[in-house]
């Protein structure tokens, strides 16, 4: 038998090699180039980036604003939000006779994605589904508050009936949240599908998920004879894509290399750093917006430092200089907070006279020698790394022995979640989904978190508590108005909180794109094509 | 000590070369790559054992609550707990290992928190990304420096051109000090934005030219290492006498390095390469955050930071895998070609 050679040998051993990198490189998926359509009224494709992939496609579970981005896209809600209020999205008509009774007249000339017709019993179905126990939506509350709605369809009449156990104000703004919005029966008849989006007929959207790999990126295809656009108060520009093709990354700045070298045309960034890369860029549109807000809360919890203890509070809110915060987080870009909301929400308090001023030499007489302040820091971002360094760094200033514990994003919610003892002051951030300022107020007033409530603090404010709950209780909107007042003014007095800043990212798009903002959010279901 | 090789020429393999040994198998009549096979395939199975064991225990040792991560902020206790118990997070200790145990015995890494997908989806659909940009990278490193080593050996053999000698020594001891990431970093900036000659991240549309820059990247240290080496080694080959014999038999210059030289420098090369390919599959993590990469460097960073126990744990289990499975390959590899190693 012939032997190989020596050199030979290491041919082979080279051929083996290369073989199994062009095999890994052959396995590797294709490209996605998109492609040119015919629908009428869409055509082309457009490229979006989100920071990671979505929790799934179950709207009523939905976490993360990356897969609030993806359920505006594939599921219409009965109500949208407008430049200058509330419009109907699947409703073209709707009446609140009370805050626990509403009617809503379902548009006919919707359709679910495998072209079912959107009637009153598949709203309600839907809605019922959001609405069940059973479901464990966290987004319930946002449309039904405490209450147990009972939800009626008459499809002769094209409505859908909502009567509540214990009135809520705010319905009318939670039904415009993407969350709520409508699953079609074919998704309600596979919810295991649902959630991995597997399930072709279950979007009511203008869009329907055809490509989904997890990691990688989805595709997101325009549903032939989609027509229920909402009646906006001036029209949508351009024309939709028919494709949405989205990519994932974790680094804004690997994103805005892309964008600016025209592969991606809608993204969205929090650090300013990459945001200033596009100024000067005629070619990008920026729209800012205040995605969440960030103010500070105690636990108030029985046995914890600033229990039952509003003159300690009082000096935090006093060592606390809003501007220096402001520098630090975002590089004096944010807008300074006069409440726990900005100041475009209804019956936000915009008086900044309400609170507690800068005064250091104050803060110090109280805080000077106080041990055992536990500061919680989330290291979810640069900014709020550095936050909570300014929040230590401040207290520390006026005298305190301030101990700071900095956990990761994850860590730090299930920290607050849990109610906890390993914390004293904080700085949260709040993202409100409905931007309606009684799902921030319950952050702060009502059941603490480990009681099934939302407040973080743990506090006890009967008369923020009575003032919020008579607020969502009525219809009026000037009476609710003053009711909410009552309640920012009670936090403030009793210094809860120590409202900061607002976190804005900024939106941006290329010159092939535009999409609409709405309050603190831009609609990407407004996403389109221009020439 | 040398023997004559096939062609004619003197083996030697280089500096690190073990002492030679005569070849026979344990039994008599007893192939000697069964006893190879058994007791390398032994060493896998025992690294596949504990890796399984570690994978489990280290993600326990993460804080945070993985169930938080799943349900979201604006979740409340009871969803929390709800989602606890469809994780199987409420379960004992034990008992998760023992389901994790079972689920890997019948092919299942289990179900992503994050993607609700099963993990050997979101796995398998990543690996060929990272190994293809570490193979590709690796073959770029072979096919630049092993060549470019021996020209820089061969030029600036006895100390002739020792400007070439420097300006080699200089450069390539600063471009493999300098990480991938910094490299990635700078090669996006010059080609990708200023020149924009290149995709500067992960392009589905245009794959082949966003493999460019990371695979760069990812290359450029080992080079510079590889090339060192290689110079060293061919300087130390030039010298031997079958090479002068060679010479003195008129042998053209291509032949005599081709045929004479480099074989004899391949054992050492491919020794490192093998290493320099496991080191590749973690370098590959940096290099795929910033160019976006989705392979399963970006996977386990985004795992890690949604405490996402099942996809952290199959990817380390197939990153930890990869490794023996390549140090196996690189070990046959050496093995056909220097039958000693087999002993």
């Amino acid at each position: 038998m012939r032997k190989l050679s020596r050199s030979s040998r290491a041919v082979s051993a080279t051929g083996v090699v290369l073989s199994a990198a062009l095999i890994m490189t052959a396995c590797a998926p294709a490209g996605d180039g998109g492609g040119n359509s015919s629908i009428e009224g869409a055509s082309g494709s457009l490229t979006a980036w989100v920071y990671s992939d979505p929790s799934g496609f179950n709207p009523a579970l939905a976490a993360g604003v990356q897969t609030f981005q993806f359920d505006r896209l594939l599921y219409d809600t009965v109500l949208r939000l407008d430049e200058d209020g509330i419009v109907g999205g699947l409703a073209s008509d709707w009446t609140a006779t009370s805050a626990s009774d509403y009617s809503f007249t379902i548009r006919d000339d919707a359709t679910c994605s495998d072209g079912t017709p959107i009637t009153a019993t598949v709203v309600a179905d839907s809605l019922k589904y959001l609405s069940d126990p059973d479901t464990g939506s966290s987004w319930s509350a946002l449309v039904f508050g405490k209450s147990t709605p009972t939800i009626t369809a008459d499809d002769d009449a094209a409505t859908v009936s909502i009567t509540l156990s214990q009135p809520f104000a705010s319905l009318e703004a939670g039904l415009t949240v993407a969350q709520t919005g409508i699953v079609c029966p074919a998704g309600l008849a596979d919810l295991e599908g649902l959630q991995v989006g597997s399930v072709e007929g279950a979007f009511s959207g203008p869009y329907a998920l055809t490509e989904s790999n997890p990691g990688i990126g989805y595709t997101l295809t325009f549903s032939d004879g989609y027509s229920a656009w909402p009646n906006y108060s001036s029209p949508l520009e351009g024309n939709p894509a028919e494709t949405i093709v989205y990519t994932l990354g974790s680094d804004e700045s690997t994103t805005a290399n892309q964008m600016l070298a025209g592969q991606i045309d809608f993204a969205n960034y929090a650090d300013w750093n990459t945001i200033a890369r596009f100024d000067g860029q005629d070619d990008f549109t920026k729209t800012r917006i205040t995605a969440y807000t960030t103010y500070i809360v105690f636990n108030q919890r029985p046995g914890h430092l600033f229990a039952d203890n509003p003159e300690l509070r009082e000096a935090v809110a006093q060592s606390i200089d809003q501007e220096g915060f402001n520098t630090v987080f975002s590089q004096g870009n944010a807008e300074l907070l006069t409440s726990i909301v900005p100041g475009t929400y209804d019956c936000a308090s915009t008086d900044s006279s309400l609170l507690t001023a800068y005064d250091p030499a104050a803060a110090k007489k109280m805080l000077d020698g106080v041990s055992g302040v536990k500061v919680l820091g989330n290291t979810a971002n640069v900014s709020f790394s550095n936050g909570a360094d300014f929040v230590y760094e401040s207290l520390t200033a006026a005298g305190a022995n301030v101990d700071i514990t900095k956990v990761d994003n994850s860590t730090y919610w299930t920290t607050m979640a849990a109610g906890g003892d390993d914390w004293d002051v904080t700085f949260i951030g709040d993202q409100n989904a409905a931007q309606a300022i009684s799902a921030s107020l319950d952050r702060s007033i009502g059941l603490a978190v480990e009681d099934n409530g939302r407040n973080f603090s743990g506090s006890v404010n009967p008369e923020g508590e009575a003032a919020l709950d008579a607020g969502l209780a009525t219809a009026d909107r000037e009476e609710r108005c003053e009711l909410f007042m009552t309640a920012q003014k009670s936090l403030f007095d009793r210094h809860d909180v120590v409202p900061l800043v607002g976190g804005s990212t900024v939106t941006i798009t290329s010159a092939k794109a535009t999409a609409r903002q709405f309050g603190e959010d831009v609609d990407a279901a407004t996403l389109r094509l221009v020439d | 000590m040398n023997r004559r090789a096939a062609n004619g020429a003197d083996v030697t393999t280089g500096a690190s070369a073990p002492p030679l040994q005569k070849t026979t198998s344990s039994s008599p009549g007893r192939s000697p790559w069964i006893s190879y096979a058994l007791k390398r395939g032994g060493g896998v199975a025992a690294t596949f054992v504990v890796a399984v064991i570690m994978t489990f225990l280290i993600v326990q040792l993460i804080p945070g609550d993985p169930a938080v991560s799943a349900a979201g902020q604006n979740a409340n206790a009871e969803r929390i707990e709800q989602v606890r118990q469809e994780l199987g997070l409420a379960d004992p200790l034990w008992t998760q290992f023992a389901n994790y145990v079972g689920g890997l015995f019948r092919g299942d890494l289990g179900t992503s928190f994050s993607l609700n997908a099963p993990v050997s989806q979101a796995v398998f659909s990543r690996l060929p990304f990272t190994a293809g940009l570490a193979f590709l990278s690796l073959i770029v490193v072979l096919v630049v420096a092993v060549p470019l080593g021996m020209m820089v050996g061969i030029f600036t053999r006895n100390g002739r051109r020792p400007w070439l000698g420097s300006i080699f020594g200089y450069s390539t001891a600063f471009f493999s000090a300098v990480p991938a990431y910094v490299l990635a970093t700078v090669l996006v900036l010059v080609f990708s934005v200023w020149l924009r000659v290149l995709p500067p991240a992960y392009s589905p549309g245009n794959l082949a030219a966003a493999l460019v820059l990371p695979c760069v990247a990812l290359s450029i240290a080992s080079i510079c290492a590889i090339a060192r080496i290689v110079r060293r080694e061919t300087a130390v080959v030039l010298e031997q006498d079958y090479m002068r014999t060679a010479r003195g038999w008129r042998v053209s210059p291509l032949r005599m390095y081709m045929k004479y030289a480099l074989p004899n420098l391949l054992t050492t090369t491919l020794t490192l390469s093998g290493i320099i390919l496991i080191g590749m599959l973690g370098g590959a993590i940096s290099v795929e955050l910033v160019f976006n990469w989705p392979g399963l460097g970006f996977g386990i960073v985004k795992a890690v930071s949604m405490k996402d126990y099942p996809l952290i744990q199959g990817i380390v289990l197939v990153l930890a895998m990869l490794g023996a499975l390549l140090t196996l390959l690189v070990d046959v590899i050496l093995a056909i070609i220097d039958p000693r190693i087999r002993a």
